[in-house]
């Protein structure tokens, strides 16, 4: 038995069910966009995205703009209402299923997790002896990002929000990566379209790559659209990952802690409160024991162990 | 409150930086945007306050005559819409204004309201230089623009609502007229920007 499952643990070596699904949605999306670029479909950018008067409208824009607008007009508010009720129903999953940010952070880091932390260390973190096995389940060893945390991404909110007020345009715009990416196709295309070549053909994607690439701190550190999404994914019931207690292996008393080694937000599945979770289906992927599923509504018993124990709680 | 480690701060400080930093810089720079804006849009405090870059406007112009802002025309115009009239004129369709999902661009009368106005340019219109021209009279929708004795255009820019027609149709800068000033005989201009 633990051969086998020694064998089948390593994830790094294959790309997994889930994470093939997401990158092809990840790519579809995001081919309708530069499709819609070079031929005038009018679907718009993923600042907003839609079709004729109905598009959905980016959070982080939409606050800026109330602010600098000093207005909260119906038309926009309909356009916000689509990202938010995406994030009750589907929480962070704009993350891993959508944004290129993650994906253009990626090329810049290699196989390591997106921002330096190592995914997944070697096989040692999956032994499963049989000695090492006792009968007691084991309680979770909980993610660094469990919970929802007033995080350095909230200074950037702040400034923000209050540059758009100060200055009366929405300033951050300009630097964000995902309007920075597509501006980067957009130049890139009207250049190759127009033969115009324009200081933006270099200027976007350098700032990209800088952002991402040099600093590569965005998405857990900067990014204010995902502080956004966690404090909005609080509420979010659906999808939620659930550890089947009965397949789990630390449920055995083996410590096995594949999932949480293996998540890109750093989270427990295990624990209930994880707004973080972006829903890529890595630890699904991970599990030695596919004890990991994402369902519409969770299953309603929950583990022993869905709660740290008092010793290990985070403040 | 989580322990924000030293790194982070730093990094969100430098971002903080930039932030402001784009910000002071498009300010600065707003005395100087006298560029076209979608029809909507003349109210340039309120359409800078509003425009999110996404581009929807540019995407659903039939006439493909809305490009993206670049950044020689500054911060304020980087990336945002701007009016391109040798690539197709304004028809007032309304595509953009219904496309804009921040009401940056809103409500346009045609009949009362103008992107711009035309305005001819002596240097290059070749009715100026020989008197045989007289096309953007003949094109213009809106009967803005005459013939006058001179054999000159002369636009009424009451009339005038910065359509684009007499940009895109005049066929000076070519040939013999040609001078490399990127300007056509006649030019839409921002009202009130004329030099």
């Amino acid at each position: 038995m633990s051969d086998q499952k020694h064998n089948d643990a390593s994830p790094k070596r294959r790309v997994g069910k889930m994470t093939r699904v997401r990158v092809f949605v990840l790519g579809v999306v995001l081919a309708l966009v530069v499709f819609g670029i070079i031929f005038n479909i009018g679907i718009g950018s993923y600042s907003s995205l839609g079709f004729g008067e109905l598009a959905w409208l980016c959070p982080i824009g939409w606050l800026e703009t109330a602010i600098s607008g000093g207005t909260f007009a119906i038309h926009p508010l309909i356009g916000v209402l689509i990202p938010i009720v995406f994030m009750l129903i589907f929480g962070k999953a704009f993350c891993s299923w959508i944004c290129p940010t993650p994906i253009i952070q990626r090329m810049f880091r290699g196989k390591r997790n997106a921002e330096g932390e190592s995914a997944t260390n070697d096989a040692e973190k999956v032994s499963i002896d049989d000695e090492s096995c006792a009968c007691e389940a084991l309680p979770p060893v909980g993610g660094k990002r469990d919970g929802w945390h007033f995080d350095s991404r909230w200074i950037i909110v702040v400034v923000a929000l209050a540059a758009a007020f100060i200055f009366g345009f929405p300033v951050f715009c300009l630097i964000c990566p995902v309007g920075l990416t597509f501006a980067s196709i957009a130049s890139i295309w009207h250049l190759l379209q127009s033969n115009e070549m324009t200081w933006g053909v270099i200027v976007f994607p350098l700032l990209l790559g800088l952002e991402l690439g040099i600093f590569s701190k965005w998405c857990k550190v900067l990014c204010p659209i995902s502080a956004i999404m966690s404090l909005v994914s609080r509420a979010n019931k659906t999808f939620h990952v659930s550890v089947d207690p009965s397949t789990c292996l630390r449920s055995h008393g083996c410590d096995c802690h594949v999932c949480v080694d293996t998540c890109p937000e750093l989270v427990d599945p295990h624990i209930e409160k994880i707004p973080e979770c972006t829903k890529c289906g890595i630890c699904m992927d991970a599990c030695p024991a596919q004890a990991i599923s994402m369902k519409f509504l969770a299953r309603a018993k929950r583990s022993v162990s869905s709660k740290l124990p008092e010793s290990a709680e985070k403040d | 409150m989580s322990g924000i480690t030293r790194r982070q701060f730093a990094a969100s400080a430098v971002t903080s930086g930039a932030i402001v930093a784009l910000g002071c810089l498009g300010v600065t720079g707003r005395a100087d945007a006298s560029v076209l804006r979608p029809p909507g849009g003349q109210d340039e405090a309120s359409f800078q306050a509003k425009c999110i870059r996404c581009g929807r406007c540019r995407e659903a112009c039939p006439e493909r005559c809305i490009v993206d802002g670049k950044i020689e025309q500054g911060i304020y115009a980087v990336r945002t819409p701007v009016m391109n009239y040798r690539r197709g004129h304004c028809t007032f369709c309304d595509l953009c204004i219904e496309a804009c999902p921040t009401n940056a661009l809103s409500s346009f009368n045609p009949d009362i309201e103008a992107i711009g106005v035309a305005v001819v340019d002596p240097e290059e219109c070749i009715a100026f230089a020989n008197g045989t021209c007289g096309v953007c009279a003949d094109a213009c929708p809106y009967g803005a623009i005459t013939i006058n004795s001179d054999k000159v255009p002369v636009v009424d820019v009451s009339m005038c609502n910065g359509c684009g027609v007499c940009e895109q149709i005049c066929p000076s800068s070519s040939y013999q007229s040609y001078s490399g000033s990127g300007r056509c005989g006649i030019n839409v201009e921002v009202e009130g920007a004329r030099s």
